[in-house]
């Protein structure tokens, strides 16, 4: 008989084996959190044609002299490239001398390509980046001043056109580095079909949380077949979105004041935690926390399951090709104690220092947030615009009612470079009252502690 | 007659380097270009890791040294033990459960003869898939309400599951890994076992041995390689769960799937913290290599 132990592992054959697979692993690991880009030094100093080194110029570019930009963004639909081609050939038609370079980059892989864009030096010139996405870019410096270019009277009216929430957002430490684009916002779809059927009207919405949860009651029925109140509330989905407003309102922030310890371990935020997670696990007129995801939540609002569904304002066109069987009517959640807002976000345009051509990327920039190029855009995709100066949505009363009553309401995140850490940190701890294992002040307090322990 | 000239010893070892030289030079040079990718993808990142575990930023700006900050913080994190935690148990729920049946499956193809291509591809299948089709499939497969799993549940007379919910999230996502790896480890089992001599098992029933007594007797010890190779490399491999926590859970709820991986990715590219990213790197590193010791011991020993 052969002795087949004698074909095992030697000590010496498992070391190999160990160090080069542990040493391949590790190594993939590694790749794959910190990319393959050495560091980029912080930039001394602006680069020769940047915005705050060059006097403003509104002329365009000459043909003669033709430029090539390079513009990054995540799609905002499927037909992002068609949609952002049009635009892009509207703008080289306008602008001889200047071509745009497009790239469409994933959601998915946001953070890993950004990153790796800008650590490698050679960023886009051009990118769209969502509110809190970009504060780490700014922090450390990778994104340049627009002072120069905002502040030329050639662009006062358009600066003045821009609501004040979003303008302030674009920016950082005193420096504008980012111009507004869309902005989304959260509200409630509230199904009429249900509401009838319960003697209740959409045109007379819950006017304050007890209403709300007695609305949601007479919505509810037992065994999951029909909730009264749906809206994403895991990490995974980002549920503050569909939930920080109610924060908001009873006087509570991500971050306080001074944006060194949290906002929201005070009454208010305690206020609405317990009443968020009262929805789930005292009145149960929501269903359980991580049951479904985002996707399976509207599919139960489309399947005509949910009453009142917090939602997205760009969900609206979704559910318009799609038909829903039902009518439904838009409105915000309650008044808070102290007010009455929606969440929501913005996106922006920025210039990345190190680009060489911020002059040609200022003109991009400026036609793509025009009223006319931007509200077009707007439309097509369902956002708000944060323009005063444009009539959207003539023709959709839904659209319409949440451009004109919703979007001037928008209160969105705070400027900070930890932001996505605080949102993480805080919403991770939520989740122990929202799954309805401990009580609202256990989960602030504990929030509260990691957003601390994330500042210091 | 002339004598032999005797070579002295510096000759003697100038031929001899000279001779292992043309030996070994076209083997060298056919291993070159895999070498230098290997150092610049693997060796170079792994030094350039370990300078940032003493740094922060050193990705969008400039690093700064700050020393043990970083292998500090991991160590007082709470998070970061629990990333450990939901990671060694995610491991001892899927390491055993996927080897088990892989095993099982391999035992059963090795005796199917009519059909076995169809059937190994039909189990391997689940291996190809992209994990995001495959999440994509384990939310339908989990669905509150029109999912495979809660259908068995209420046809057993209980209360449908929350299978993303507390408790149960960290387990669904081991369904899933064992179901995505049953196809690669079967097939490596089976591989092994069609590599098993035959009159082995002959002797063994001419002595007496049942399906059991041959398994435990002759199967078993036979693939201890096999199986030691197995453990270390699932061990490595598993401790690397990312991708299936990142698309279905992010780590929630209340950080219960949250595993090391899922906290370098989150503190390297959302919360620009690479130096503490790159400290749980090697923390990782570190972790791999005892319990890949551990288990080789263990499995040494019994032999």
């Amino acid at each position: 008989m052969a002795d087949h132990s004698a074909q095992g592992f030697s000590r010496r054959a498992f070391l190999r084996t160990l160090i080069s697979g542990t040493t391949l692993s590790v190594g993939s690991a590694l790749l794959a959190a910190c990319g393959q880009a050495p560091p980029a030094a912080a930039p001394t100093s602006p680069p020769a044609d940047s915005g705050a080194a060059t006097a403003p110029t509104s002329a365009p570019a000459q043909a003669a002299d033709q430029v090539t930009i390079t513009f990054w963004k995540s799609p905002h639909s499927q037909f992002e490239m068609e949609r952002m081609g049009e635009v892009i050939a509207g703008f080289e038609a306008q602008n001889p001398g200047i071509k745009v370079d497009h790239t469409v980059t994933t959601w998915e892989t946001w953070d890993e390509t950004y990153t790796a864009g800008f650590a490698s030096g050679n960023p886009p010139d051009v990118s769209y980046m969502p509110d809190q996405f970009y504060f780490k870019f700014a922090d450390n410096g990778q994104l340049s001043s627009l002072d120069s270019f905002v502040n030329d009277p050639s662009y006062a009216s358009e600066k003045a056109a821009w609501f004040q929430s979003p303008w302030e957002l674009g920016n950082w430490k005193g420096t504008q580095v980012g111009i507004p684009n869309i902005a989304t916002m959260f509200f409630i779809y509230a199904n009429k079909k249900l509401f009838e059927e319960a003697g209740l009207d959409v045109a007379t919405p819950p006017a304050s949380y007890v209403e709300l949860v007695d609305y949601a009651k007479k919505m509810t029925k037992s065994n999951g077949e029909q909730w009264g109140y749906a809206a994403m509330t895991t990490t995974v989905d980002q549920g503050f979105f569909a939930g920080f407003q109610y924060f908001h309102d009873s006087g509570a922030n991500f971050l306080n004041e001074t944006l060194d310890g949290p906002g929201f371990d005070n009454q208010g935020g305690i206020d609405a935690l317990k009443f968020l997670a009262s929805l789930i696990c005292e009145h149960k007129v929501q269903p359980p926390h991580g049951s479904f995801n985002r996707t399976g939540i509207i599919d139960l609002f489309r399947g005509g399951k949910v009453a009142m569904l917090m939602e997205e304002v760009s969900q609206h066109g979704d559910f318009k090709k799609q038909q829903l069987p039902f009518e439904y009517d838009i409105f915000l959640q309650p008044p808070g104690p102290v007010q009455q807002t929606s969440f929501g976000n913005f996106g922006f345009f920025m210039i990345a220092e190190a680009s060489q051509k911020s002059e040609a990327s200022w003109e991009f920039i400026k036609y793509i947030s025009s009223a006319p190029v931007l509200g077009a855009w707007a439309e097509q995709h369902g956002f708000a615009m944060m323009r005063g100066d444009v009539e959207l949505y003539k023709d959709d009363p839904i659209y319409a009612k949440a451009q004109k009553e919703i979007a001037p309401k928008i209160l969105g995140f705070q400027t900070h470079p930890q932001l996505r850490q605080v949102l993480n940190s805080m919403w991770s701890e939520f989740e122990g009252s929202l799954a309805c294992g401990r009580p609202a002040e256990e989960s602030i307090t504990a929030a509260a502690d990691a957003v601390r322990q994330v500042l210091a | 007659m002339q004598s032999a000239r005797r070579l002295s010893e510096a000759e003697h070892e100038r031929l001899r380097r000279r001779y292992n030289w043309h030996r070994y030079r076209t083997a060298y040079l056919f291993l070159l270009p895999n070498l230098i990718l290997f150092a610049l993808f693997l060796v170079l990142p792994f030094f350039w890791v370990l300078y940032l575990s003493f740094h922060e930023g050193g990705i969008l700006g400039a690093p700064r040294f700050v020393g043990l900050k970083n292998w500090s913080f991991i160590l007082g994190d709470k998070i970061a033990r629990q990333t450990v935690l939901n990671t060694l148990l995610y491991m001892l729920l899927a390491i055993p459960s996927v080897f088990l049946i892989s095993l099982g499956l391999a035992l059963l193809l090795k005796r199917i003869v009519r059909g076995s291509a169809t059937i190994r591809a039909a189990i391997y299948f689940p291996t190809l898939s992209p994990i995001v089709l495959a999440a994509l499939l384990w939310i339908f497969v989990i669905h509150p309400d029109f999912g495979i799993l809660n259908f068995f549940v209420r046809a057993l007379g209980f209360a449908p599951i929350n299978w993303l919910g507390t408790g149960t999230a960290l387990p669904t996502i081991a369904m899933l890994e064992v179901w995505r790896g049953i196809g690669f480890w079967t097939m490596l089992f089976l591989a092994a076992l069609l590599s098993l001599p035959q009159e082995l098992y002959d002797a063994a029933m001419i002595d007496g041995a049942g399906p059991w007594a041959q398994f435990r007797h002759v199967t078993l010890p036979l693939l201890r390689p096999t199986l030691i190779f197995a453990f270390i490399m699932a061990t490595i491999w598993n401790f690397q769960l990312f991708d299936s926590v990142y698309i279905l859970t992010d780590g929630g709820p209340q950080y219960q799937t949250a595993t090391v991986v899922w906290y370098i990715y989150k503190n390297t590219f959302q919360f620009d913290k690479p130096g503490v990213g790159a400290a749980m790197s090697f923390l990782m590193l570190l972790i791999i290599m005892i319990m890949s010791l551990v288990q080789l011991a263990a499995l040494r020993g019994r032999r």
